[in-house]
């Protein structure tokens, strides 16, 4: 049996844990905490990793990852990165500074962007006006790239299945 | 056997180890390539090699758009990426892909500047783009997604767009329209016949039945993702 691994990273509450259980066959299973980050509105927050998997057709494994979202936690990202088909980057518009969020996960996974391919799904799009959508994809061209940056809600399945289908669709060109 | 031209080469976001050795393996190589090569610091270079450093603060990213590209930094060399360290073999393979790249692209210059027929396919173009579009854009029409995707993962001819994204030609021409009116990319001449037949490994266009009806070619890994997601059916809705 081989087992492929697709990792989910971004900040805290930007949903990578919803994400996950949208489109995994089991129940993910979430290493969570009491969160004690007074910004954050979320009751709990991930601290290991959220794990969730999709079997194919003969038998084969596609693990879902997600990263811990705090960058004090930056030092499981190298580790998890190595070996996966591809990085999903989930940002919340409403946080404190998304564009910010956005440099610390390209620069956390840049090999790993570079050698395979990302899609940027923007939650809470609707909720401000600044970063606009075309700010995001400004900050990806920075670093001489270009991926997809979609308004994305991750609690709709279909609306992760659209990230999974263009992380496919580069991976396809490639 | 074709004759060899001189192409210029710069570097970017390349260490100094990295660029010094690149650029002495190139001259090291100098007689044994099938092209000659020269470096120009600025960007109007026929190749550009591009390490994975970060940008620095001045850099243009546009400029570092070419039709013949090497990444340097990758897991695996070949097919326009070579792994650190640089190994002289390697670079070989990579600087002669890029020679040949260039001698067919002026080839097809010189063949449409004395064509006296003008078929229109005759006129394709290398497009490239720079930045994604805003939403905006992409939701005029469905397809556009899935063909910005494509072009997201390097620069193409309309005619090879519609082949790996299973668009339409006239929707991934009328996708480009767009993009060119928001600045959104870069326009170059290329080969017709050559660019509708890459010669890069074989892909596999999401909503293709080929794959599934041919029951004699294995399946590929994304293949296999995508019918375990059901996603060969239908595409979400944008």
């Amino acid at each position: 049996m081989n087992e492929y691994k697709l990792l989910f990273t971004g900040p805290t509450g930007a949903g990578k844990t919803t994400a996950i259980g949208a489109i995994s066959e089991v129940p993910p299973v979430i290493t969570d905490v009491m969160n004690t980050d007074d910004h954050v509105a979320k009751e709990l927050t991930t601290v290991g990793l959220d794990f969730g998997e999709i079997t194919l057709d003969n038998g084969d494994k596609l693990r879902l990852f997600g990263t811990p979202g705090q960058t004090r936690f930056a030092f499981m990202w190298n580790i998890l990165a190595k070996g996966a088909i591809g990085l999903i980057i989930l940002l919340d518009k409403s946080s404190h500074d998304p564009l910010a969020d956005l440099k610390s996960y390209m620069d956390g996974f840049a090999g790993l962007i570079r050698d395979t391919a990302c899609v940027i799904g923007v939650g809470r799009s609707e909720s401000c006006d600044v970063p606009t959508m075309d700010d995001f994809g400004r900050a990806v061209q920075a670093y001489g790239m270009v991926c997809p940056i979609i308004p994305v809600d991750v609690r709709e399945r279909a609306q992760v299945l659209m990230l999974v289908d263009l992380l496919l669709t580069q991976l396809e060109c490639k | 056997m074709k004759t060899p031209h001189e192409y210029t080469y710069t570097t970017r976001r390349m260490s100094m180890r990295d660029d010094l050795v690149f650029k002495s393996i190139i001259r090291i190589l100098h007689g044994q390539t099938r092209h000659d090569w020269h470096f120009e610091p600025s960007g109007t270079a026929d190749l550009m090699v591009i390490g994975p450093q970060a940008a620095s603060a001045n850099e243009d990213s546009h400029q570092l758009v070419h039709p013949a590209m090497i990444r340097v930094g990758c897991d695996v060399s070949g097919s326009g990426h070579l792994a650190l360290p640089l190994r002289v073999g390697d670079v070989l393979v990579e600087i002669n892909r890029a020679g040949e790249m260039l001698a067919d692209l002026k080839h097809t210059e010189n063949h449409l500047a004395t064509d006296t027929i003008g078929h229109a396919q005759a006129q394709e173009v290398l497009i490239s783009l720079l930045r994604w579009p805003v939403w905006d854009v992409l939701q005029q029409d469905s397809r556009y997604l899935r063909v910005a995707t494509v072009l997201a993962t390097g620069p193409s001819t309309i005619s090879l767009l519609a082949s790996k994204s299973g668009v339409p030609v006239e929707v991934c021409d009328q996708l480009v329209r767009v993009l060119k009116l928001h600045e959104l990319i870069n326009t170059q001449v290329v080969i017709p016949h050559k660019a509708a037949n890459p010669a890069t490994p074989a892909y596999a266009p999401s909503n293709t039945t080929q794959a599934q009806n041919d029951t004699s070619s294995p399946a590929t890994l994304w293949h296999r993702i995508r019918r375990r997601l059901g996603m060969n059916i239908a595409h979400t809705n944008l």
